[in-house]
C-alpha cells in the first residue's frame, strides 16, 4: 500500500464507525431473530438496502485496515442478516473478486505487480479454490459456519500477532524461482526508489497458496489476509509488491470459485449486487481517507469487528 | 508521478482487465437497475425472496424450479438471469486477461509461462463450464 502523508485520526471516527455499524446491525439482527417484527410484505428491499449500507461501511474500513472486503463481509453478513450461508459466501467471493478486478489495471500500470510472481501462485490457488467451493457447498451449513467462525478468530489473532517487513532479506534465490525468472527491481512510484528483489521458498509458497485458495473457496472470504504474509514473510517479496500481487492472485482465484458458486445457483443478485456496489463505493472513500485516517486505529477497529463477528459466527455454527 | 517501464504482457493484461471489468460493472449495475425498476420480469418475484433466501442452494433451486449449471443463461428475459450475466462477465475477466498474454509468451519462446497461463485458463474454464468434477452439491 502506498505511503501517503498522514494526519491524526479524529478520535470520534472509529467510534462513529462502530456506532453506525451497530445501529445498522441491531435492528436487522433483532428483526431476523424475531425480537422485532420484520417489515411485512415487500421487506426484501430493506435487507438489500441494509446489505448495501453495511458493505459501504465495511468498504470504508477495509482499505485503511489493509484487508479485503470478503473477510469482513462473510462473517458480518452471515452473522447478522437472514441469508443462508451459501448465498453469503457466493456474494462474498463476488465482493472479493470485484474489488480486486477494479484495482488490478492501475496496480499493473504503476508497476506494483509482477506477473512472473503472480502466475504460478494464481494457478495453484485457483485450482484449490474450486475444490474449496465444491467442498463448501457439499458440507452442512452449521459445519461451514463453525469453520468460518474459527477461521475469522484465527485471522484476527494473525492480524494482532503478525509483523511485516518492508524489504525482507533474501540471501539466495531458490532454484525454482531462478528457473521461473521470479526477480526484478521494485520501483516505488510514490517514494521514487528502486530496490532489487528476489524470492526464496517458492515450492513451499506454491503449496501454501494451495491451502489458502482452498480456504478462500470453502469460506468465500477471499484470501488477502493470508496472501500478503505468505508472499512477504515466507517468500521474501517486498511488502508493497506483495500487497499488489496478492490482489491480482485473489482476482484469479476468486473468479474460479465464483464461477462454481454461480453455476451451482449460489449467487442471488439481490444480495450480491448491492454488496458489490456498496463495498466499492465505500472502498473509494476509504482510499481517500487514507490521507486523514490513522491506519493503526482503523486496523484496531477492524480487528474488534472481526473478533465480534467471528465469535458470533462460531456460536451460530455451534447452535447458540 | 514517475511510472516504471512495463513489459508487453503487463500492458496487455492491464488493458484487457480494464475494459473487461468496466463492461462487466456497467452490465451488472444496469441489469440490476432494470430489475428493480420492474422493466423485466423477475422470477422468483422479489417479494418472495425473504422466504427463499433462508434456504440452502439445493432447497432454493427445488423451491423455485431452478437448475444448476448454465440454466440461467437460457432465461435472459428473466431479470435475475440478466443480473447473473453481469456477474459472469466479471468472472470472465481473468480468463480473457490471461488468455490475451499467452501469444506474447509464445512469441518470446517463454514456453514455461505460456504453459502456466494455459493451465490457469483451463482451470478457470472448467470452473466456468459448470462441470461437477467429483462431488455432488
Amino acid at each position: 500500500m502506498p505511503t501517503l502523508p498522514r494526519q491524526p485520526t479524529p478520535r470520534w471516527l472509529p467510534a462513529a464507525g462502530l456506532l453506525a455499524f451497530a445501529a445498522l446491525a441491531f435492528p436487522l439482527t433483532a428483526s431476523a431473530a424475531g425480537v422485532v417484527p420484520a417489515p411485512a410484505g415487500g421487506s426484501w428491499w430493506v435487507w438489500a438496502l441494509g446489505t448495501f449500507v453495511a458493505c459501504f461501511f465495511m468498504g470504508i474500513a477495509a482499505v485503511p485496515a489493509g484487508v479485503g472486503g470478503g473477510v469482513l463481509f462473510v462473517p458480518i453478513v452471515s452473522g447478522f442478516f437472514p441469508f443462508h450461508l451459501d448465498f453469503v459466501r457466493g456474494a462474498g467471493l463476488l465482493v472479493a473478486m470485484a474489488s480486486t478486478l477494479a484495482a488490478g489495471p492501475s496496480l499493473l500500470r504503476n508497476g506494483m505487480v509482477n506477473l512472473r510472481l503472480v502466475m504460478p501462485l494464481a494457478l495453484s490457488s485457483s485450482l484449490s479454490s474450486i475444490a474449496g467451493a465444491m467442498v463448501g457447498l457439499a458440507l452442512p451449513a452449521w459445519l461451514v459456519q463453525t469453520l468460518l467462525g474459527t477461521a475469522i478468530l484465527a485471522i484476527a489473532a494473525l492480524m494482532i500477532a503478525m509483523r511485516k517487513s518492508e524489504f525482507p532479506h533474501v540471501p539466495h534465490p531458490d532454484p525454482l524461482s531462478r528457473r521461473l525468472g521470479i526477480h526484478g527491481v521494485f520501483r516505488d512510484p510514490i517514494a521514487g526508489t528502486e530496490t532489487p528483489w528476489q524470492v526464496h521458498r517458492t515450492a513451499t509458497g506454491i503449496v501454501l497458496f494451495l491451502a489458502i485458495g482452498f480456504l478462500g473457496g470453502l469460506l468465500g472470504v477471499g484470501a488477502g489476509w493470508a496472501n500478503v504474509p505468505g508472499l512477504n514473510l515466507m517468500m521474501g517479496v517486498p511488502l508493497k509488491l506483495a500487497a499488489a500481487s496478492s490482489s491480482l492472485i485473489l482476482s484469479i482465484a476468486s473468479a474460479s470459485a465464483t464461477w462454481y458458486y454461480l453455476n451451482s445457483g449460489a449467487i442471488l443478485p439481490v444480495i450480491a449486487v448491492p454488496s458489490v456496489i456498496g463495498m466499492m463505493m465505500g472502498a473509494r472513500i476509504g482510499a481517500h481517507l487514507l490521507t486523514v485516517l490513522n491506519p493503526a486505529a482503523v486496523r484496531r477497529l477492524v480487528i474488534a469487528m472481526l473478533l465480534f463477528a467471528g465469535a458470533r459466527a462460531l456460536l451460530k455454527g455451534l447452535g447458540y | 508521478m514517475h511510472r516504471p517501464p512495463l513489459s508487453r504482457e503487463e500492458k496487455r493484461y492491464a488493458a484487457v482487465l480494464h475494459w473487461g471489468s468496466l463492461v462487466g460493472f456497467v452490465v451488472l449495475v444496469a441489469t440490476f437497475l432494470m430489475d428493480l425498476a420492474g422493466l423485466v420480469e423477475v422470477q422468483p418475484p422479489l417479494a418472495d425472496l425473504p422466504r427463499l433466501w433462508k434456504l440452502s442452494t439445493a432447497d432454493y433451486l427445488a423451491a423455485t424450479h431452478g437448475a444448476a449449471g448454465w440454466h440461467w443463461a437460457t432465461a435472459l428475459s428473466n431479470g435475475d438471469s440478466l443480473s447473473l450475466m453481469g456477474i459472469a462477465l466479471l468472472s470472465a475477466c481473468p480468463i480473457l486477461s490471461i488468455a490475451a498474454i499467452i501469444p506474447i509468451y509464445l512469441r518470446e519462446k517463454n514456453y514455461v509461462y505460456a504453459a502456466l497461463c494455459l493451465a490457469t485458463v483451463a482451470v478457470l474454464l472448467v470452473a466456468a463450464s459448470g462441470a461437477r468434477l467429483f462431488l455432488r452439491t
